[in-house]
Formats: structure tokens, C-alpha cells, sequence
């Protein structure tokens, strides 16, 4: 029995080795199906994560001679750009012209994060204006590539839009709306919009302000930009002006519009206005603040503001620095303590319409007769009102004008002194000499200069001349000195600097005054001293004539050695006045013409309406810099309406909400700062109705308070309710007496709103029975005795209401509804409405704005 | 008298044992030896299926050169008077190690009818992970046709991607 055990024992061994084996086999062969899952899961992680990573190119611009791409991750994952591959593809026949890749230094976007600067360290150089394939690669392996001037002369979307028809002599806008639609995912560079403006007919037109914006950096697929441009047409019916906008680079294709000059054919777009009480009507905005010049009911007798229309005086314009003094500009809310004003939490905007003063009238210095400042596009253009015409001189080798070279940061012309480089001035009228002629009174030039070296010899930097070679010039000579030599019939007279700051450096700017003064003498200034003086010693007591026919800058067509190697800057010139003090001489070196001319505070307050006692402070604005603007730019000479829209300043912040309370108002005060010597002085212009489609000139916008400031208009019961009515054409006007009306919409909870109703024109017509005409007194039984009154183009005629009523009521009809409440403040409207001599219909409603009813 | 009956029993168990111990040991030893095989099998297949699933090459740039001036490095190298060439930049994207065993350009393997020197590096070349290489060779393309390009691997992956040249 024992040796029957054995036998187990063995099959036991073998069936444990069996067993063992199994299990080994098995757990192997899952371990390996493990790894192959990790690895399964893994590369599904990496594909899947390569699909999440997303990003899209938002800008891509040249800078500094490099890209400068701009990328937004738009995906969940960061992004880690490894390669940047860049191909010139200008030479499209053969391929590329080269190709680099490289690893950019800015490489790493978060999600939802922009990445700016790709590509400023590409470190090969490139051709700006080459065609380029940018392709950027992540560390995921994704890619993206766009290009950048390339087939950059395809069409691409563009429109024009004007307004078919224009009032003659009105402003017009043309906006011109690029789109970026190539379809080879190309980014349009240094977008610069360019308008060519045709004419028919007698017609004309000046531009007004614009491009705005002048250029546009870059233009990704799908991306648009519109510019914008203000243009004045001519006056005469019928013409039409044709708009042709396109871009200076780029894609060739244009957009043109065309526009006919008319009156408006239906009279519900004619120019109806309307006046009362001083005032010319026209929409406005409850939360629109027009600054005045009217002082009635105000603190202190200052300007005024309110939510309300201009007046129907001229313009009026405030001069900061007048006789010396400096002004401050005060406007106060006219407010009547009868409700509180709260202004929500906003921004409040500024916007004032200035103009630059050519010379300090702190100085007491006339105008120059000739002012070249060189500080705007119209860098050849004279700043005075001679219209001296200047041109650059010399061909290739002309001057060249540089947009931020001066002292001030503002424009300037630069010389090589190469032989035949210069600026040449043409007078006007040149048979005179215009406002240049060297005549029988003191002269003076002045100006900067910068020179890069001294000549050799001399150099010119002003030279006039006479047919008969007499001369005016001013001359850098090779020590640094300055000498002003002029030569007439009878005189030949030199001063040339000595002494202390009589000689200048190279790289510095100076400012020299030269002057011919009393019989035949000369001064010479450099940087405000007084560095030479001498007199005549002929005994010539004359002041001599020198008949200028032409006029030079920075070089002498006959002189071709004596060029001007450096900047120069701010030609001006006096026909019949000598600069011949320090003060003066000094006063103007120091002024600035350029970007940072103006500093002035600007300031809201809440006062008591009272006393003036300060209470709280709206918002303060310190330290503001305005750029100098040239009025030379109206080719009208000092004119408001064509300044460009940058004459506009904008101030904006953000602020908490303001209460103005019942014994409160509001007041704005603008006034100089403590400004640096440099500053120059500036005129503010207000209520100015002249400026086309820009009555609001200067005013204060402010968040929508809970009701308007109120206006000026006061309408007292005991009074009759009038409002003269204005038709600017095209069209004769009739308007119905029953259906126009003035409506008073209360603002106050409990008390009604009351309408009135036209009842009688310039005195004539209304009810049939003459007590009816009289405000409350209407009784039944009567009627109107015409349907409507008639106002002929440009005619206008006096509209008398009856008492605004709950309950309208007119003649012929019961009073039955309760009338307007006097100590109360409406808003207040009138709809106008009627027919015109061609049977269109008239309807216009007109806000005038918050008015007080009195009794 | 009884024990002549047969074998006795102390031999038959002896034969018995040794006849289940031979052929237990020759079953155990021959299971053993194809579970090995079979092991060693599956564990170079699934090393080969692993690496495969790991390999990923990403196309990072492909260049259609004319050989002037330097624009096509390897078409402008005389004695070739083909001026066209084509440059491929592979990225690695993957974990391991991937070599480039054969690129066809349009069904043409790379460097067919070419003389050493037209087509640069040789294959098979070898990208590291994260790495890229450039492969280049003198190549009459088009303008404007359609190019279809394919790597195959040498664990037998084949990526292809399609371009167009200018």
C-alpha cells in the first residue's frame, strides 16, 4: 500500500510544475498587454492633445526691420513654439528666394494668453517690402503659415460710402471700409488709404480732416478697417463730386462714390430750424453739455453750460492769455435748485475746439508776415495770411522733411549741404515781395538751426535777394560764428557774432534773430543774447528798399558751396518789425510749436448755486498737453471749420457717480497750468454756429444723468407761447395749424404732460374770433380762419401756441383738461408738420430741451 | 511458489516510476521550451507593435528650391545640371528613436536614378525623439502640382503628407 503513494507524489510535481508554468504564462502575457495598453493610451493622449492645442495669428506687422507677429493660444493647452520657418517668397517664378528657420526666443503661450513679438529676433535680415511665408510650429507638431505681402496686389474687398446727394456747401463723410478677403491667408501690411477727389462743373471742395486713421499696421484675413474723411463741397447745385479711395500699397483695385450736389428733394430732410428766445434749435442730447458764452444767471458772471442748443450769435472765442493775463475759463450749470441731478458712474469727455497762436501774445510781438513751422504734413505751407509759396529746391538732392527732428519734437527740414540743396521761397505776389519785402520799415528773421557740421567757409541759412543782386542774408560760418549781412543801393552793412554765446556747435539747436533796424542798422541774436549791434556809418538816414524777388533756406542756387549741412527749422519772417530785445528774442526761442505746445488743468466741480462754495470734486485733470495747431492748414487762413478733427482734444476718466443737489451746480474750469516757459498760448472757440455739422463745438458729455441740466428757455404763462420757425428750403413749407404743435413731457411724477397747439403766423391768420388768440380764452363756436401758414425758402415766421394743456385744445374747441403747471420743469419739443410747394409731406419733431414753466 | 507468479512488484513499480518520470520530464521540458519560444515571440512582437504606435513624425516644412545662387544648395552643386530640388524637414514628435528606412517622392524612392551627392543625408538615417532633419535631393517638380510625398520607417511606419510647390 505504501508504494502506492509514490506515484501520487510524482503526479503531484508534475502537476504543480504544469500549474505554475499556466500561471507564469499568463501573468507574462497580461503584463505585456499592460504595456501595450500604456502605450496605446500614451500616443492616443499626445494625438489627442495635439488636437486640443489651437491658436490663431492675430497680427502680424514689420518693426524695426523684423516681424513682429502676435499670436493668441485660443485652446486649452500652452503652446511652446519650437520653429519659426521664414521664405522670401518675392521671387514667385523660381521657387523662393531663401529660406531659414529658427527657434524664437519668445516661444511660450499660456492658454487663453497673447504672445506678442515673434519674430524680433529673426537674425537674418530681410527686404521690408519682400514677400515672406511665415510658418510657425509648435512643439505638438501643428503648424500654421500666413503670408505677408504676397499676391499683395490682389483686389480685395473695398467700399465707399457718401451720401448720394449733399446740401451744397455742407460736410460731407466718406467712409472707405477695407476687408481683408485674399484667399491666400496673406496679411496686409501699412494699410494707407489715399482719396482722389474729381469734380464736375464749377464745382470744388476742400478737405475738412482725415484719413482718421491715417494708416492701419495690419489687416489679417477676414479683418476689416474703414477710414474716414470730412469733406466741404462746393456751392453750386447740380455739380458732382467723385470719391476715389484706395490704398497706397498693396492691392490695386479702388472705390469710388459719386455725389450730387442738391437741395434735398423731400422736405422732411430740409433744412426746417427754428428759433426762439435766442436760440437756434437743432437735436441735442440730455447728457450733452454745450458750453456758452452767454453769462445770464450764472456765478459770478462766468461762461455758461447746459444740456440744451446754441445760440444764434456768431462765434465766440476765448483767449487764454488775453493782454498778458491769463484767462480761466468758467462754466457753471443754470440751475434753479428745483431738483437733483445724479449722474451715474462714467466717463466724462471734454471735447474742445481750439487753435494755436502763431506767437505768444504774452511777447507783445506782432504776427510774422512769413511763418514757415514745418510741423504738419503741410510742411511747405506758410502759417501767415500771405500765402508765401515755398518749394524744395535742388531735385534728387532736395531737402528732406522729417516729422519729428525738432527741438520740440515736431517737424523739420534737413540739409547735406550738398551744392544745390535748398528750400526756395516764392513771395506773394512776388512782383512785391508780399509780406517779404525788405521796404522801408524795420525787418526781422528768426529761426532754429541745428547744423550736423560747420562749413568750411559759410554756410546759408536765410538769403533773400533783389533783381538787381542787393541782398538780405544770414550766414554760419566755419568758427560757429553767425553774421547778418545786407546790402542796399547805398549800404552794405555786416554784424557778425562776438562775444559771450556767439558761436554755436554742431548737434546744437540755436535760434537766431537777425534784424534790420532803425536807418540801415543790424542786430543779431543767438539763443536770446544780444551777440552783435552796428550802425550805419555812411550818414544815410534812409531805410533803404531791397525789392525781394527771391528767397532761400538752407542753401543759394548761386552760391552752390555754401550749403547748410544740418536741420533747420521755424522760418519766420517780420516785413515792417525789428525783434530787437532779449525778452522778445529769448521769449520766442523758448516757445514750442510742437506736440506738447498747451498744458492746461482741466476741472468739475459741485458748488453751491449760491455762494460758489466749493463741495466736491468731479473729476480733475492736471498737466494736460495739447499739440500745437496750425491754422495755416484752413486754406481760408484762421478758420475754424476746416481744421481737422484732431484740433479736437478728448479727456476722458472714469469717475464715481455725482449728485448734484438742489442748491448745487456743476461747474467746469479750464485754465492754464503751471506750464514750462515753452508753452505756447491757444484759443478756445465755443458756440460757434458757423462750424459745419459741428455746432456742439466745445462741450462736456456726461454720463445720462437722471434728468438733464436745464436749458435756458423759460416759458412764463403770462406770456404768449412762441417759437419762430426757420426754413432753410429747398421747398416752400406749409404748416398745418392743427397738427403742429409743442408738447411739454413732464418729468415730474404727478404731473401731467400738456401739448399746444399753432394757432396763429406772425400775428395773422389763427382763430376766427380775436379773443380766441388770446393764451386760455378759447371759446366754442369759433374755427381757424386759414388751415396752415406758408414759409418761403430761407423765409421763416412766428408761431404763437395756445396754453399748453392736458387736454390740447384749440380754436373752435373747449378748454377741458387741466393746463401746464407753472413751478414745474417739462421737456420740451415741437412737431412741426405740414406740406411742401411740391405736395411732399413735413414732419420733424425738434428737442428743446429741460425748460422751467413760470407763472 | 508465489513468487513466480510475474515480475515482482518491486520491478514493475520501478518501470513504472521511471516510464512517468522520462515522460514527465520530457513534457515538462518540451512545454517549458515552446512557452519560451512563444514568450520570446510575443515580447519582440509586441516590443515591434509598441515602438511602432510610439513613432511619429510630423512634415515641419517642405521646400520646392530652384538651384540659383545658393536658393537649392544641392541642385546648384555641379556636375548635376537638374536645378529643381526639394527639402524636407521631419520632426520627431514621438518617444523613441525613429530611422528614416525610405522616402518616396510621387512613388519614387528617394534617390533613384541619382548619383551620390544629388540626395543628402543616405538612408536610413535616424531622427532622435524631438529632433528634426532635413533631407534634400535634386527633384524635377512643377509649378503648381500636386506633390505627394511618403516616409516609411524601418519599424514600417509610412507618413505621407501632399504639397504643392510654387
Amino acid at each position: 500500500m505504501n508504494r502506492r503513494g509514490l506515484s501520487t507524489v510524482v503526479g503531484m510535481v508534475f502537476a504543480i510544475i504544469a500549474l505554475t508554468t499556466t500561471v507564469t504564462y499568463i501573468a507574462y502575457s497580461m503584463n505585456i498587454l499592460s504595456q501595450f495598453d500604456q502605450t496605446i493610451v500614451g500616443q492616443s493622449q499626445q494625438t489627442l492633445n495635439q488636437a486640443k492645442e489651437k491658436f490663431q495669428v492675430t497680427g502680424a506687422a514689420i518693426v524695426n526691420n523684423n516681424f513682429n507677429i502676435t499670436v493668441a493660444n485660443t485652446g486649452v493647452l500652452p503652446i511652446n513654439f519650437t520653429k519659426v520657418w521664414v521664405t522670401d517668397t518675392t521671387d514667385q517664378n523660381y521657387g523662393t528666394d531663401w529660406t531659414y528657420s529658427y527657434t524664437p526666443i519668445h516661444n511660450f503661450v499660456a492658454p487663453s494668453a497673447v504672445l506678442t513679438n515673434i519674430g524680433q529676433d529673426f537674425p537674418h535680415p530681410i527686404i521690408t517690402t519682400d514677400a515672406f511665408n511665415i510658418k510657425l510650429v509648435t512643439s505638438r507638431g501643428n503648424e500654421q503659415q500666413f503670408n505677408i505681402n504676397t499676391g499683395a496686389s490682389a483686389p480685395v474687398f473695398m467700399q465707399i460710402n457718401a451720401s448720394p446727394t449733399a446740401s451744397p456747401g455742407s460736410t460731407i463723410q466718406v467712409l472707405y471700409t477695407v476687408m481683408n478677403n485674399q484667399s491666400n491667408n496673406n496679411i496686409l501690411l501699412n494699410l494707407q488709404p489715399r482719396m482722389a477727389v474729381s469734380v464736375t462743373g464749377t464745382g470744388s471742395y476742400s478737405l475738412v480732416s482725415g484719413p482718421s486713421p491715417s494708416s492701419f499696421p495690419s489687416l489679417i484675413p477676414g479683418q476689416s478697417v474703414t477710414f474716414k474723411w470730412l469733406y466741404t463741397v462746393g456751392q453750386n447745385t447740380g455739380d458732382t463730386v467723385t470719391f476715389t479711395a484706395s490704398l497706397a500699397s498693396g492691392p490695386t483695385n479702388t472705390a469710388s462714390t459719386i455725389v450730387t450736389l442738391a437741395y434735398p428733394q423731400f422736405a422732411s430732410q430740409s433744412q426746417t430750424s427754428l428759433q426762439t428766445q435766442g436760440l437756434v434749435c437743432c437735436k441735442t442730447n440730455d447728457n450733452t453739455m454745450v458750453l456758452h458764452q452767454e453769462t445770464f444767471d450764472t456765478l459770478n458772471g462766468a461762461y455758461q453750460l447746459y444740456s440744451g442748443q446754441v445760440d444764434n450769435k456768431t462765434g465766440h472765442t476765448i483767449n487764454f492769455v488775453d493782454n498778458g493775463i491769463i484767462q480761466q475759463a468758467i462754466f457753471d450749470t443754470n440751475y434753479d435748485n428745483s431738483t437733483a441731478v445724479s449722474i451715474p458712474q462714467g466717463n466724462w469727455v471734454l471735447s474742445m475746439y481750439y487753435k494755436s497762436v502763431p506767437i505768444p501774445s504774452t511777447l507783445g510781438i506782432p504776427s510774422p508776415d512769413m511763418i514757415f513751422l514745418f510741423n504738419q504734413s503741410e510742411q511747405l505751407l506758410d502759417s501767415s495770411t500771405y500765402n508765401n509759396q515755398m518749394v524744395e529746391g535742388g531735385g534728387s538732392a532736395a531737402p528732406t522733411f522729417q516729422s519729428s527732428c525738432s527741438r520740440d519734437s515736431s517737424g523739420c527740414f534737413s540739409f547735406t549741404g550738398s551744392s544745390d540743396q535748398y528750400l526756395s521761397v516764392t513771395p506773394n505776389p512776388a512782383t512785391t515781395g508780399g509780406g517779404n519785402e525788405i521796404g522801408s520799415n524795420d525787418v526781422t528773421v528768426t529761426g532754429w538751426f541745428n547744423p550736423t557740421t560747420l562749413p568750411s567757409s559759410q554756410a546759408v541759412i536765410y538769403s533773400a535777394y533783389s533783381s538787381s543782386s542787393n541782398y538780405f542774408t544770414v550766414y554760419l560760418l566755419s568758427s560757429g560764428q553767425l553774421q547778418l549781412t545786407f546790402e542796399t543801393p547805398y549800404n552794405t552793412i555786416s554784424c557778425i557774432s562776438s562775444g559771450s554765446g556767439s558761436t554755436v556747435k554742431a548737434g546744437d539747436w540755436e535760434f537766431f534773430v537777425a534784424a534790420r533796424t532803425g536807418t540801415d542798422n543790424c542786430s543779431l541774436y543767438i539763443n536770446g543774447t544780444n551777440v552783435a549791434s552796428t550802425s550805419n556809418s555812411n550818414g544815410n538816414t534812409n531805410k533803404e528798399v531791397i525789392t525781394v524777388n527771391s528767397i532761400y533756406i538752407g542753401g543759394d542756387p548761386d552760391h552752390s558751396s555754401y550749403g547748410f549741412n544740418g536741420m533747420i527749422d521755424y522760418i519766420m519772417y517780420w516785413n515792417n518789425y525789428a525783434i530787437n530785445t532779449s525778452t522778445d528774442a529769448s521769449g520766442l526761442d523758448t516757445k514750442s510749436y510742437g506736440p506738447s505746445a498747451h498744458v492746461v488743468n482741466i476741472r468739475a466741480d459741485i458748488v453751491n448755486a449760491k455762494t460758489g462754495t466749493w463741495l466736491a470734486n468731479v473729476f480733475t485733470a492736471n498737466n494736460v498737453v495739447l499739440p500745437y495747431v496750425d491754422g495755416a492748414a484752413s486754406s481760408t487762413g484762421w478758420e475754424y471749420k476746416n481744421f481737422t478733427e484732431t484740433n479736437v482734444f478728448n479727456t476722458t476718466g472714469t469717475n464715481g457717480a455725482v449728485f448734484v443737489g438742489t442748491a448745487d451746480r456743476l461747474v467746469l474750469n479750464v485754465t492754464y497750468a503751471n506750464e514750462p516757459s515753452y508753452a505756447q498760448d491757444m484759443k478756445w472757440d465755443i458756440d460757434d454756429i458757423t462750424i459745419p455739422n459741428n455746432i456742439f463745438t466745445s462741450y462736456l458729455t456726461i454720463p445720462p444723468p437722471s434728468q438733464p441740466f436745464d436749458s435756458y428757455y423759460t416759458y412764463s404763462l403770462s406770456q404768449p407761447l412762441t417759437l419762430s420757425v426757420t426754413n432753410q428750403g429747398p421747398n416752400g413749407i406749409w404748416l398745418v395749424s392743427a397738427t403742429t404743435r409743442i408738447i411739454f413731457q413732464t418729468v415730474t411724477p404727478g404731473i401731467y404732460s400738456a401739448a399746444a397747439v399753432a394757432i396763429s403766423d406772425n400775428g395773422t391768420g389763427g382763430c376766427s374770433s380775436a379773443s380766441d388768440n388770446i393764451m386760455g380764452t378759447l371759446g366754442s363756436g369759433h374755427g381757424y380762419t386759414q388751415d396752415s401758414y406758408f414759409i418761403p425758402v430761407y423765409g421763416n415766421t412766428l408761431l404763437t401756441f395756445t396754453t399748453p394743456s392736458e387736454v390740447p385744445y384749440s380754436c373752435g374747441s373747449a378748454q377741458t383738461g387741466l393746463n401746464i403747471q407753472p413751478g414745474y420743469h417739462y421737456k420740451m419739443y415741437i412737431n412741426l408738420s405740414g406740406y411742401d410747394d411740391q405736395g411732399n409731406s413735413v414732419f420733424r419733431t425738434i428737442y428743446i430741451g429741460l425748460v422751467k414753466v413760470t407763472s | 511458489m508465489k513468487s513466480r507468479r510475474g515480475l515482482s512488484t518491486v520491478v514493475t513499480s520501478t518501470l513504472l516510476l521511471t516510464a512517468v518520470a522520462i515522460l514527465g520530464a520530457s513534457l515538462v521540458s518540451w512545454s517549458n521550451s515552446n512557452l519560451k519560444s512563444f514568450e520570446t515571440q510575443i515580447s519582440n512582437t509586441t516590443a515591434d507593435v509598441t515602438n511602432q504606435a510610439n513613432e511619429n513624425l510630423v512634415f515641419e516644412n517642405i521646400l520646392f528650391c530652384y538651384g540659383i545662387n545658393g536658393k537649392c544648395p544641392l541642385a546648384s552643386a555641379p556636375p548635376f545640371t537638374l536645378n529643381y530640388g526639394v527639402n524636407i524637414t521631419l520632426t520627431n514628435t514621438g518617444t523613441v528613436g525613429v530611422q528614416v528606412a525610405q522616402i518616396q517622392l510621387n512613388g519614387t524612392s528617394w534617390g533613384a536614378n541619382l548619383p551620390s551627392g544629388a540626395y543628402t543625408p543616405t538612408l536610413p538615417a535616424t531622427i532622435l525623439p524631438k529632433q528634426s532633419m532635413t533631407f534634400e535631393q535634386k527633384w524635377a517638380w512643377d509649378h503648381k502640382s500636386l506633390q505627394t510625398i511618403s516616409v516609411v520607417t524601418s519599424r514600417g511606419s509610412i507618413f505621407t503628407t501632399q504639397a504643392a510647390p510654387p
